[in-house]
């Protein structure tokens, strides 16, 4: 097999599954190795706007955060809402799935994972506590410094508005959770367990956050991200 | 340590070891997580012995082989010692109780739990305490969490009891050399005898220990798995030395009984036994040695195996990693509006690519092939027609189309009556043979089906209310008000259709073999969409 088919079907597993992994792709794990195969696949990331992560056991397609061809767009994190999702409910959403993964990868230790697992209700707590503060500035009118932008505002007032525990449907805060954690787990990232009350990372989700999406590297995209000059604009 | 030879403190050297068993033993007795509903049913110091027992539990379990530690089993075993407290509480408390000590409590509730220790001469420096790891299993019945101690939980309960075998190990090796020198062989054979099955256990136990290492790559810092793995060496490098001082003490005692036998010309029968009964002893202590050499050379083996594997992980982890909360959580949290639809990219580098999205690109390029082309005689002469007029035409031809796509969708649903997929509609679609090829030219009814998945949904009862004005659909792309509009000359209650969503709940995909005539030349294409649901109500 030529180096170039090699490399193609390296592409197409990836494309596939986002992922190869040594233990079932011994040999494919081992071709991406070879130089002439890795620049083939260096040529497919330069022209498809991706990267492959390497870890120690897989190999992952990473899109690239403005590649909407090979990824998501806003309106699927609405519908993953409910197909009559408002933008602030993907605010949320997107805020919660952000927020697991910092509480899950903080640290500023040289392992930045900190836990092991997240129960649900601790989440809670602490996405209560995370909101309060926002909804707490945001009464104190008198406060020059804007800590926090009026939507954000208007996502803590939302989830403020969730009632509290128990119930899963969709409009608790549990049930908030556990829709956000449903989506994660979907891409393979997280696991739920304990009849809904914890959730855990998963080999994926650990490769990918220390191998990448931690790196400092990536300040400059994630701040122009949050400067609106990402290239790339919604679909929306 | 130069600064502590210089104050004479040379005592303080190794300071950190001592404080590291008060930091793990303080992560019980000061557990933090406390609560109080739990913590009033024990008298003082009761739910400390309980703890402690729970973890010698787990230990006694990760040690037997084929035996599972899971909450159910540790909550089997708090039944079983809670009586010895005079207590009895119902199972659900059982459980509830032994949850809190597992992960509340030996977890910390599933945060890293942090103790300041002072390595002399480097300074004060936060220790991880760790003592119990867990694991998930895929059972029949969901996953299922299993619980091991850590190297740190063993290196608790070691020096909390089996300490002592360990200073009797060396007390052990003395004793016999002791009695070895005092001619007392019958009870040095029994002890020679521990020593092969202290050493072998003593490899059981590293065995499962670098096994942790193996399976908790992440969890273990570099330094510290070589610090731990040359500690280890060197141990058994020194009780090797012992041992082979031991041996040589035996040869020492054979010659002698040898030079007793050579001046005496025999052995009175004491002597023999004591002559048959070192042999027995050459023979155990051989095996001793024998066991760690063996030990030491798979050890050395192995530690180059594990530093690899382990700096295969680390060095890309090693990394400077960026502050999350300043990153990513505080700008999210002050971002403009015009910033939030762009919010998914933050998400977008973890997920799995989607290319299934764009009409699968991928298998509109790749099965695409000339079936035949015809004759290549030129009939007639082409009409000329204006650029203006071409277009027009076309657009007219993309709104029939459109509108005719729209009414089967509420003539399906009338006919049917509920929920249905686009695979159904497609193959009712089929059968009629005056529509079919204008819906699927240039791939036409996908690329609307894609638009009205966008939409989601088409709110008849909506377009009803607010409709007064139509304006002509001028680009031939799906308009649904202007589609509904010219049905509803024809069909004025639209077929009695209120709402109609369009939804993807699952990833089944409709795959279909499309032949079409460009110009004289015959192409087919397989085209796969993801198969759509439309859910309808009815007025």
């Amino acid at each position: 097999m030529s180096h170039l088919n090699t490399a193609i079907k390296i592409f197409r597993k990836l494309l596939d599954k986002g992922q190869l992994d040594r233990e079932t792709d011994g040999d494919l794990f081992l071709e991406f190795r070879n130089s002439e195969v890795r620049s083939i696949l260096a040529e497919f990331e330069e022209e498809m706007d991706f990267r492959i992560v390497e870890a120690s056991s897989a190999i992952y397609l990473v899109p690239d955060s403005g590649n909407s061809l090979l990824g998501f767009i806003t309106r699927d994190f609405r519908e993953w809402v409910a197909s009559d999702a408002r933008l602030v409910d993907a605010y949320l959403l997107c805020y919660i799935s952000m927020f697991i993964l910092y509480l899950f990868y903080g640290s500023r230790n040289k392992n930045p994972k900190q836990r092991e697992f997240l129960r649900i209700s601790k989440l809670i707590e602490e996405l209560d506590r995370r909101f309060a503060l926002a909804l707490e500035d945001s009464a104190q009118a008198t406060a020059l410094e804007e800590r926090y932008a009026i939507n954000f505002i208007r996502v803590a007032e939302l989830w403020d508005s969730k009632q509290d525990f128990e119930e899963k449907g969709r409009k608790t805060k549990v049930g908030t959770i556990l829709n956000a954690c449903r989506l994660l787990e979907r891409e393979n990232l997280i696991r739920i367990v304990d009849d809904d009350r914890e959730i855990r990372t998963t080999r994926k989700l650990d490769d990918l956050m220390l191998n990448y999406y931690l790196n400092d590297s990536r300040v400059g995209e994630i701040n122009r991200l949050f400067e609106g000059g990402a290239g790339v604009n919604a679909q929306d | 340590m130069a600064p502590m030879n210089g104050r004479g403190f040379e005592f303080l050297e190794g300071f950190e070891k001592r404080m590291q068993i008060v930091a793990a033993v303080d992560s019980i007795v000061n557990r933090g997580n406390r609560r109080m509903d739990i913590e009033r049913l024990f008298e003082p110091g009761q739910l400390d012995n309980i703890i402690f027992s729970v973890l010698v539990f787990i230990m006694e379990r990760t040690l037997a082989e084929d035996e599972e530690c899971t909450m159910d089993s540790i909550a089997a075993f708090v039944a079983g010692i809670l009586p010895d407290y005079g207590l009895d509480f119902p199972a659900q408390a059982v459980r509830t109780l032994t949850e809190y000590i597992i992960k509340d409590i030996l977890q910390n509730g599933g945060e890293a739990r942090y103790y300041p220790v002072m390595r002399y001469g480097q300074g004060l420096a936060p220790v991880r305490i760790r003592l119990i790891d867990d694991k998930l299993k895929e059972g029949e019945r969901g996953y299922v969490t299993t619980y091991q101690l850590t190297d740190q939980g063993y290196d608790l309960l070691f020096r909390t009891k089996e300490v002592e075998q360990e200073i009797s190990f060396t007390i052990e090796e003395l004793k016999l050399r002791e009695l070895i020198r005092r001619k007392n062989y019958k009870k040095a054979i029994g002890q020679s005898a521990n020593l092969v099955q202290m050493i072998r256990q003593k490899k059981n136990d590293i065995r499962q220990f670098i096994q942790k290492i193996r399976e908790n790559i992440y969890d273990v810092d570099i330094q510290e798995f070589e610090r731990l793995v040359s500690s280890t060496y060197n141990l058994l490098e020194e009780e090797y030395g012992i041992m082979k001082e031991i041996r040589d003490m035996i040869v020492l005692s054979e010659s002698r009984l040898k030079e007793e036998e050579a001046s005496r010309g025999y052995l009175d029968e004491e002597m023999r036994r004591a002559r048959s009964e070192i042999a027995v002893i050459r023979r155990n202590i051989n095996t001793t040695i024998d066991e760690q050499q063996e030990l030491i050379l798979e050890r050395h083996s192995l530690a180059r195996i594990y530093k690899e594997t382990i700096a295969d992980s680390f060095s890309l982890s090693l990394a400077r990693n960026y502050d999350f909360e300043r990153e990513i959580l505080i700008p999210l949290e002050r971002c403009r509006e015009s910033v939030v639809p762009s919010l998914w990219k933050l998400l977008n580098p973890l997920f799995r690519p989607n290319p299934d999205r764009k009409l699968n690109l991928l298998s509109l390029f790749e099965r695409q092939s000339r079936l035949r082309q015809e004759e290549d005689s030129v009939e007639g002469v082409a009409i000329e027609e204006l650029g203006e007029d071409t277009e027009w035409s076309k657009i007219k031809r993309m709104n029939e189309a459109n509108t005719e796509f729209i009414r089967s969708i509420l003539e399906f649903a009338a006919g049917k009556g509920a929920a249905y997929r686009f695979g159904e509609l497609f193959e009712y679609l089929k059968e009629r043979e005056d529509i079919i090829d204008l819906l699927t030219a240039d791939d036409l009814i996908f690329k609307s089906m894609l638009k009205l998945y966008d939409l989601n949904v088409i709110d008849i009862k909506a377009w009803k209310e607010q409709h007064d004005e139509v304006v002509a659909n001028a680009t031939g792309e799906l308009d649904v008000g202007f589609c509904l509009y010219c049905i509803e000359d024809k069909h004025p209650d639209l077929y009695g259709v209120e709402k109609i969503e369009i939804t993807k709940p699952d990833e089944r995909v409709f795959e279909e073999e499309i032949s079409s005539r460009r110009g004289d030349v015959m192409f087919s294409r397989r085209v796969a969409i993801s198969d759509f649901v439309f859910e309808v109500s009815f007025a």
